[in-house]
């Protein structure tokens, strides 16, 4: 009996800490009006209706890429706050795991973010699953003066936005690839005059990738040799390249790829790796272009090669993203004597592409997150991306000359980046697999894939037996190229370039 | 006062049952039982749900119809797969071994130090208290060729620099040596408190009878090891054969394919691919074959105990 008059008692006193505590975590209700009472004769006041409820607290959640710009990113979202009274909250991610976090989150419908950022890969899968809203409406309701829709560059729009004739995102970051070199190096005249006899051509920016190769081979330095006449005491590289298992590798190498008419999915679905021309395209890398590369390029990401840059290591990259030029020309400041330029990559057939915002399906305030998508894809907001280095989408500030005038530091690989983008829409250079379904998973199998090539673990046959296999693995057969949009007689143009070094800004 | 008014105590009411040994117990694990329960059997069930059923998250399939033992047929046929356990039984072999010798012997050797044992076995903790993940990023960077300590070291004794983490020949290796550096340390000092819990008698009585050192050895000190160094053993492998934290920091699995063990297999499968069914059959084909091997490591553990048990 004690003991069950004991339990009892123990079950009430943790009810009612439960109770209690409950209590003092909600809000308290509020106190009863006043009682009034007349006076005889006196009639009451009309009284006035009560207040509407206060509006529904609005909270955006935006993820976005870890580490890239985050204060401009929260500098944009707090002037948002202030503007509109709703909250902003800025989820950052790192690229490695943006893919798979998103996607989580949009397949199960949590609605935890309201905007997302889609790489190009990714665009096509998102869409077709059903994970963003389509943006058309949106933007045909806005106020086109607001959002300067034309003003995004269109190779951008295509390659990022555009998906089965709707528009899916709008772009907010450019990583769009070109090219750097040391110009002090390749303008030096005894290296100059060294390269032309050795090679029978003058030494410039190449043209072609057989020319990149020709370049790296050149300027490969041993300790003892000369370089600028000078004697060199560490190894120099005449090339960076991005050869680990990350997902720059595949950049690199489909950069080469497409100047060879080769592309990973042919027009007709199956994949293209095993094409003559493709294997052509990898063999040049593994054997004419890796062999002058640092060691450490086969662990490489792109900021070791922005590094090997900065240490002055390396003479040149390969295709690399033009967005890094803030970074890279930092190595004017860390080797004496040195001058970075921007160019384009050779052939000028790169990825084109951006960092793209997308309002998803099951975003809990689609209004609002629109507002918000303006606001950070908007000129206002770009302008001070672009300010800060930030690579931007908008023709308008890219080819400011005012705006680009003492901005060499921030602003110094914009001429290149138009040039890649005016290349893109002249030549209709829209690789297919930027429609692909499937593109999110291929991109991931590119990395394994290429990165086995270049480390020898498979042969270059056999890795991209291995990559076609993977491709008709996740397309189950044949890939489907929603491309129709691009109108029934839409072919790629023959598009033979040559890069015009006077639109450079210099030192 | 008579036999009628002296009662004993409790007299006169109904005797109370006290609770038997196996509720009491019972009771006591419920509430642990309840979070395995929760956390560890209702995902295993639904694992194997899954492992029965065609399911692509990110297609129009979505959770698909039951396909029985396809996702199982598919795993047994993958090669990728095969290439997969092969290196993380490679892995488990290479990096366990190395740590079972070297922790035995930094036992022996701090079993026998006099003065700061205290300290020394502060020290052994700290890179087990480090983040896998954090910890594998310095490894990486000081095992980078251009600008890594290892080279450094390497280059100040006139030998050759490596690509320690871009070679395929040696990247598995590299990845050893950093398992060893984090986990020996967990070996040491399960087996230090192992011999130092053993008892004196044993080891007093074979110094009179004039036994050796390796005698001693031999016949006392590691068969009276055994549960332990068997515990160790299994728990080590197990951990060994579930590497993933210190895949993603230092290789992603790379260069190529050449550090892709099962788990990151797995991750790639479940969380890049969103084939769900895939990766559960091939986790439950890897927890099958991991309880079969604890049963069968743990086997004649359990029969000393019960024996011991029996006899006290």
């Amino acid at each position: 009996m004690k003991t069950k008059v004991s339990k009892l008692v123990a079950v009430m006193v943790v009810l009612g800490m439960l109770v209690a505590g409950l209590a003092a975590c909600g809000t308290p209700a509020p106190p009863p009006p006043p009682v009034e009472t007349l006076a005889p004769g006196e009639t009451p006041e009309p009284t006035t209706p009560p207040p509407p409820p206060p509006p529904e607290e609005v909270t955006i959640t935006w993820a976005t890429i870890a580490g890239f710009y985050t204060d401009w990113a929260e500098e944009v979202a707090r002037e948002f706050e202030e503007e509109t009274g709703w909250n902003v909250e800025v989820v950052d991610i790192d690229f490695s795991q943006l893919y798979e976090k998103q996607v989580i989150e949009m397949v199960g419908g949590t609605g935890a973010y309201d905007i997302i950022t889609y790489d190009v890969g990714w665009k096509a899968e998102f869409a077709n699953s059903g994970y963003l809203l389509a943006l058309d409406d949106y933007i045909a309701a806005s106020d086109p003066e607001e959002i300067q829709f034309e003003d995004i560059h269109p190779a951008l729009v295509e390659a990022s936005c555009n998906w089965k004739g709707n528009t899916w995102g709008l772009p907010f970051y450019t990583f769009t690839m070109g090219y750097f070199y040391r110009c002090d190096l390749f303008e030096d005249p005894g290296e100059m005059a060294a390269f032309e006899a050795e090679y029978g051509y003058p030494l410039d920016v190449p043209q072609d990738y057989e020319q990149l190769a020709d370049i790296a081979e050149f300027f490969r330095r041993q300790p003892g040799d000369t370089l600028k006449g000078e004697a060199v005491t560490d190894e120099f590289y005449g090339i960076g390249l991005m050869a680990g298992r990350f997902p720059h590798v595949q950049d690199e190498m489909m950069s080469i790829a497409w100047t060879y008419d080769e592309d990973l999915i042919k027009d007709d679905g199956t994949p293209g790796t095993t094409e003559p021309g493709f294997l052509d395209a990898v063999h040049l890398y593994v054997d004419e272009l890796l062999p002058y590369a640092p060691p450490g390029a086969l662990t490489s990401a792109y900021d070791e090669v922005v590094g090997q840059m900065r240490q002055g290591l390396i003479a040149q990259t390969a295709a690399f993203y033009l967005d890094q030029w803030p970074n890279m020309v930092k190595t004017e400041d860390e080797v004496p004597g040195s001058e970075i330029c921007a160019a384009t990559a050779p052939g000028a057939h790169t990825w084109v592409g951006a960092l793209t915002l997308g309002m998803t399906a099951d975003g809990k305030h689609p209004d609002e997150t629109w507002e918000f998508l303006k606001w950070i894809t908007g000129p206002e907001a770009q302008r001070k991306f672009a300010e800060g280095g930030g690579s931007t989408c908008r023709v308008s500030i890219l080819t400011d000359e005012e705006f680009l005038e003492g901005r060499r530091l921030a602003a110094g690989a914009f001429p290149a980046l138009m040039e890649v983008l005016d290349h893109a829409s002249e030549c209709n250079f829209y690789p297919n697999y930027y429609y692909v379904p499937q593109g999110g998973k291929i991109y991931d199998e590119e990395t394994a894939w290429f990165s086995s090539a270049t480390s020898g673990e498979y042969s270059v046959e056999e890795a991209m037996a291995n990559l076609a296999e993977a491709i008709e693995r996740h397309c189950d057969g044949p890939c489907e190229i929603p491309n129709d949009h691009l109108g029934a007689d839409y072919s790629p143009v023959p598009c033979p370039y040559t890069f015009d070094k006077s639109v450079q800004m210099r030192k | 006062m008579d036999e009628a008014t002296e009662k004993a105590p409790g007299a006169g009411r109904k005797p109370k049952r006290a609770m038997s040994d196996n509720l009491y117990a019972v009771l006591l694990i419920t509430p642990a039982s309840i979070i395995i329960l929760f956390f560890a059997l209702f995902p295993l069930l639904y694992a194997i749900n899954l492992s029965l059923r065609h399911v692509d998250l990110t297609s129009a399939v979505g959770i698909g119809p039951y396909v029985g033992l396809e996702n199982f047929r598919f795993a047994l046929n993958d090669k990728f797969f095969w290439q997969a356990a092969r290196r993380t039984i490679i892995f488990a072999i290479g990096a366990v071994t190395s740590e079972m010798v070297l922790g035995i012997a930094i036992a022996f050797l701090l079993n026998q130090l006099k003065w700061f044992q205290g300290i020394v076995r502060s020290l052994l903790i700290l890179p087990l208290a480090a983040a896998p993940a954090a910890v594998g990023l310095v490894w990486r960077y000081m095992y980078h060729p251009d600008f890594g300590v290892y080279n450094g070291i390497m280059s100040m004794l006139g030998l050759p620099e490596r690509n320690w983490l871009g070679d395929v020949d040696l990247v598995m290796p590299s990845v050893i040596v950093f398992d060893i550096w984090q986990w020996t340390p967990f070996v040491a000092l399960i087996v230090l408190a192992g011999l130092q819990s053993l008892p004196k008698e044993p080891f007093e009585a074979a110094e009179l009878d004039g036994a050796s050192t390796w005698q001693v050895l031999r016949r006392l000190t590691f068969p009276m090891l055994a549960p332990v160094l068997t515990l160790v053993f299994v728990l080590r492998t197990i951990d060994a054969i579930r590497l993933y934290d210190a895949i993603v920091s230092l290789t992603h699995g790379g260069p190529g394919t050449a550090t892709e063990t099962l788990t990151y297999y797995l991750y790639r499968l479940g969380m890049k691919f969103f084939r769900l069914d895939q990766a559960s059959a091939i986790s439950l084909l890897f927890l099958y074959v991991t309880i079969i091997f604890t049963a069968v490591a743990l086997r004649s553990m359990m029969r000393a105990q019960a024996e011991r048990a029996r006899r006290a």
